[in-house]
C-alpha cells in the first residue's frame, strides 16, 4: 500500500535563503502527522509545495499516489490555510456552497454536505449570517469545514489554531482527531508543541528548512535520554548566560545546551534531585539568588533545545 | 459550471457592497438628476434662462429681390414660440454684436452677411451667417447655436426646394415669389409640422427637448465614466482575493487558473452589463431619456463592456496592492475620462485640440458611439466608434491578461 504523502528530496530557495532543504518524508494512510517547528522553519513553504501553490526547485512529492499539484492530487486533498480564506461578504452557507462547487459538488449532494458540516462546526444557527460578522474562532471552524466538503483522503492544516480563544482551539483539535479516527490522513503543521504532542501519531521537527528529527513523541523524547529538565528562575536582572557558563564543570549537568533568557535558565541534568544542590551552591557562590525551580520530564521543547540549542518559540 | 459559480460569486459580492452600488448606480443617476433638477421647473417643463442673441443684419438684397431673407430670418428668430428661449436684440454692425457678447450683454451674436438674400435666391453660390458665442455660458451658447442652425437649415432647404421646383414651371420671377412664400411658410410653421421649419420643443413627453438631450448626454457620459470604474474595480478583485488568501486557496482546489481568471472576467462583464442595463432603464424612466434603437444600444453596451474590462485589466498591471487601487484608478480614470470628454459632454464649443485628444482615450470613443446612439443613428453610422472602442478593449486585454496570468497564476498547474 502506498503512503498517503511521499516527499523525496523536496527543496525550495528564495534568493540566497534556503526555505526547505531536501526534505524526505512519508506520511502513512490514516496517520495524523505533525510538522513542528518555530516560525520561519519552512513549514508553510513545504505545505505550499505539497498543495501545488509553489513549484519546488528540486525533489518530488506525491499525494495519494498523484504528483503534488496535479488536478488529481488536488481533488483528493483538503487544505486549511494558515489565514482564514473565506469571503467575508458571503454567508457561511454561501461560502461552503461556493467552495463545494470548486471541488465539483452540486445539487442535493452539495446541500446535504453543507448541512452536515455546518452542524459539525456548530454554525447551523449562523449559516445565513455573513462571515465578516463572525468571531475569529467561528471563522477558523468554517475555514476547516470548507476544506472538508469533498471528504478528502488527505487533509492538510497549516497552523489552524493561531490566534484563537482556548475554547475554539479545543474544538478544532477535537475535530481534527475525530476526522483522523474516521480515516482521513492528516498533515498538521504547528509551532505549539503541546498540540503536536497531543494529536500526533508521529512528529517531524523542522528547523531552518531541514527535517532534524522524525518519530513518535516517545521516540523523539528518547533523543534527550533519561535526563530531567530543570528550569531556574533567577532574581532580578541576573545574567543567566554567565551563570550557565559557570555550571559547565558540574557533574551530570548538560550546561552546554542550556537555554538562557532574561532571569530564566533551562538546562538538562542526568538526575534533577542530585543536580539541584550543586546548582544552588554554584549560584550562591556567584551571588545569584534562585527564586524558583521546576524539574520536569523532557518534552518536545527539550528535544528541540537538545537538537538546536534554541527554544522552539525563538 | 465552475466558471458560472465563480462569476456568480463575484456578482453577488459586488452587488452587496454599498459603496460600489453607490458608485455604479447612485452616482451617475444622482449627477444627471441634479442637472435635470437644475433646469426643470417643478411642473416638469424645461426652464432655461432666456438667451440674448445680438443680431447684426447686414443683408442687402439684390435690386428687385422679392424678399429680404435676413429680415425673414430675424423675424423667425423673434417669434413668440421662441421667446422663452431666445431674446433677439438687433444691433448695428458685426463689431457691435460681438462686443455685446464680449461685454456679457448677450450669450451669442449672429452676423447675417450682406449677400444672404442673394445666396438664398441662388444668385451667389453661398453665404455664411456667423454665430459668436460666449464660452463662459456654454448652455446659452448651445441653445442659441441649436436654434439658429435649425432656422438656417430650414430656410435654405425650403428656399432651395421651392426655387428648383418652380423655376422649371414658370421661370425665374415666379421662382422668386415662390421662394419668398416658401421661406415664410418654413419659418412660421407650427412645431412638428411636416415640411421642415424651426422646431422648438414644448414640455417633456414630446420629442426630445434641449434639456432632455442635454440630460441624455450627461447621463451617457456619467454612465461611461462609472462603468470604467466598475471595470477597474472588477479586475482589482483578483488582487484583493490574493491578499485575502482566497485566490491561493482556489488554486488548491481542482480548478485551473484559466477557469479562475475566466470566471473573474465573466463576473466583471456581467456586472457591467447589469450596471448599464439598470442605468439605461432607470434614466429612461426617471428622466425620459431615449437611448436610441435597441441594436445600436446593445452594440454600444458590448463595446463599452469590452473596453472597460480591458482597461481595468491593464491598469491592474500597474498596482502592487489593493490599497493602491483607489488613488491609482481614481487619478487615471478621472484624467482619461476628462480628456475623453465625459465632463464636457454638453459643450458645443470645445477647442479642436480637446476633441482630438478625446480620440486617444477609450472613454472618448465610447462616448462618440453613445452620442450617435442617443441621436438615434443606426449601426452603420456607429461602426467606427464601436469598432475602435472594442478594439481598444481587446488590445488592453491582449496586454493585460498575460501580465495577470504571470502575476496571479505563476507556477500554478492548470
Amino acid at each position: 500500500m502506498t503512503n498517503a504523502i511521499v516527499v523525496a528530496g523536496l527543496g525550495k530557495r528564495f534568493g540566497d535563503s534556503v526555505a526547505v532543504d531536501a526534505v524526505d518524508l512519508e506520511v502513512r494512510h490514516g496517520e495524523l502527522f505533525s510538522l513542528l517547528g518555530p516560525n520561519g522553519a519552512g513549514k508553510t513553504t513545504l505545505m505550499n509545495m505539497l498543495t501545488g501553490l509553489l513549484r519546488p526547485d528540486g525533489g518530488r512529492a506525491t499525494i495519494a499516489g498523484h504528483a503534488a499539484g496535479s488536478a488529481a492530487a488536488r481533488a483528493v486533498l483538503g487544505v486549511v490555510p494558515q489565514d482564514v480564506a473565506l469571503y467575508p461578504d458571503l454567508s457561511a452557507r454561501e461560502n461552503l456552497a461556493f467552495w463545494g462547487r470548486m471541488y465539483g459538488l452540486s445539487g442535493d449532494g452539495l446541500r446535504r454536505r453543507c448541512d452536515e458540516l455546518l452542524a459539525v462546526v456548530g454554525l447551523e444557527g449562523r449559516q445565513k449570517d455573513r462571515v465578516g460578522t463572525f468571531s475569529g474562532g467561528m471563522k477558523r471552524r468554517l475555514n476547516i469545514a470548507a476544506a472538508l466538503l469533498h471528504s478528502p483522503d488527505v487533509l492538510m492544516l497549516d497552523e489552524p489554531t493561531v490566534g484563537i480563544d482556548p475554547q475554539s482551539r479545543r474544538a478544532i483539535l477535537d475535530y481534527v482527531r475525530e476526522l483522523n479516527r474516521a480515516g482521513t490522513t492528516v498533515l498538521y503543521t504547528t509551532h505549539y508543541m503541546e498540540e503536536a504532542q497531543e494529536l500526533s501519531h508521529r512528529i517531524g521537527i523542522l528547523d531552518h528548512g531541514r527535517l532534524i528529527a522524525l518519530g513518535s513523541h516517545e521516540e523523539l523524547v528518547r533523543i534527550v535520554g533519561e535526563s530531567d529538565v530543570i528550569d531556574l528562575r533567577l532574581a532580578g536582572d541576573a545574567d543567566a548566560a554567565t551563570l550557565a557558563d559557570a555550571f559547565g564543570d558540574l557533574p551530570g549537568i548538560h550546561a552546554d545546551g542550556a537555554l538562557a533568557a532574561a532571569g530564566q535558565l533551562r538546562l538538562l541534568a542526568d538526575d534533577g534531585a542530585t543536580a539541584l544542590p550543586l546548582l544552588f551552591a554554584r549560584a550562591a557562590a556567584r551571588g545569584v539568588p534562585v527564586r524558583a525551580v521546576t524539574i520536569t520530564q523532557p518534552d518536545l521543547e527539550s528535544v528541540f533545545l537538545q537538537l538546536t540549542g534554541r527554544a522552539l518559540r525563538d | 459550471m465552475k466558471l458560472l459559480a465563480l462569476a456568480w460569486k463575484d456578482l453577488r459580492r459586488q452587488f452587496r457592497s454599498g459603496l460600489l452600488l453607490v458608485m455604479m448606480l447612485g452616482a451617475p443617476l444622482l449627477l444627471t438628476g441634479l442637472l435635470d433638477l437644475a433646469f426643470s421647473s417643478p411642473a416638469g417643463t424645461p426652464e432655461i434662462a432666456t438667451v440674448t442673441l445680438a443680431v447684426a443684419d447686414l443683408d442687402t438684397p439684390p435690386a428687385g429681390a422679392p424678399v429680404a431673407a435676413g429680415r425673414t430670418l430675424v423675424a423667425a428668430l423673434s417669434t413668440q414660440a421662441l421667446a422663452p428661449l431666445l431674446k433677439v436684440v438687433p444691433v448695428d454692425g458685426a463689431d457691435a454684436a460681438r462686443a455685446m457678447v464680449a461685454r456679457g450683454g448677450a450669450g451669442a451674436a449672429l452676423v447675417i452677411p450682406a449677400d444672404f438674400t442673394a445666396a438664398m435666391l441662388g444668385e451667389v453660390p453661398s453665404a455664411s451667417a456667423a454665430l459668436t458665442t460666449d464660452p463662459a455660458r456654454p448652455l446659452g451658447a448651445g441653445v442659441a447655436q441649436d436654434i439658429v442652425r435649425r432656422a438656417l437649415d430650414s430656410l435654405s432647404e425650403s428656399a432651395l426646394a421651392a426655387r428648383l421646383t418652380l423655376q422649371r414651371v414658370d421661370g425665374p420671377a415666379a421662382g422668386s415669389l415662390a421662394t419668398q412664400a416658401a421661406m415664410r411658410v418654413a419659418l412660421s410653421a407650427p412645431r412638428g409640422a411636416t415640411g421642415g421649419g424651426v422646431v422648438v420643443e414644448g414640455p417633456k413627453g414630446s420629442s426630445p427637448s434641449f434639456v432632455a438631450r442635454m440630460a441624455a448626454q450627461v447621463m451617457g457620459a456619467m454612465m461611461i465614466f462609472f462603468v470604467f470604474f466598475t471595470g477597474a474595480y472588477g479586475a482589482s478583485s483578483l488582487l484583493r482575493e490574493q491578499e485575502e488568501g482566497t485566490l491561493p486557496r482556489l488554486y488548491t482546489t481542482p480548478t485551473g487558473p484559466a477557469t479562475v481568471l475566466g470566471g473573474k472576467f465573466l463576473g466583471t462583464a456581467v456586472t457591467l452589463a447589469v450596471q448599464i442595463a439598470v442605468l439605461v432603464s432607470a434614466s429612461a424612466l426617471i428622466f425620459g431619456i431615449r437611448w436610441g434603437h435597441p441594436l445600436p444600444a446593445l452594440l454600444a453596451s458590448a463595446a463599452l463592456i469590452v473596453a472597460a474590462s480591458g482597461f481595468g485589466v491593464l491598469l491592474l498591471a500597474f498596482v502592487r496592492t489593493s490599497r493602491q487601487t483607489g488613488p491609482m484608478f481614481g487619478v487615471v480614470l478621472t484624467v482619461t475620462g476628462m480628456v475623453g470628454g465625459l465632463m464636457t459632454s454638453t459643450f458645443t464649443n470645445l477647442p479642436a485640440g480637446l476633441a482630438l485628444a478625446s480620440r486617444f482615450t477609450p472613454q472618448g470613443w465610447a462616448m462618440a458611439a453613445w452620442r450617435l446612439c442617443l441621436d438615434g443613428r443606426g449601426v452603420s453610422a456607429m461602426a467606427v466608434p464601436l469598432a475602435v472602442t472594442a478594439a481598444i478593449g481587446v488590445a488592453c486585454l491582449a496586454v493585460g491578461v498575460p501580465l495577470m496570468r504571470r502575476r496571479f497564476a505563476q507556477g500554478v498547474p492548470s
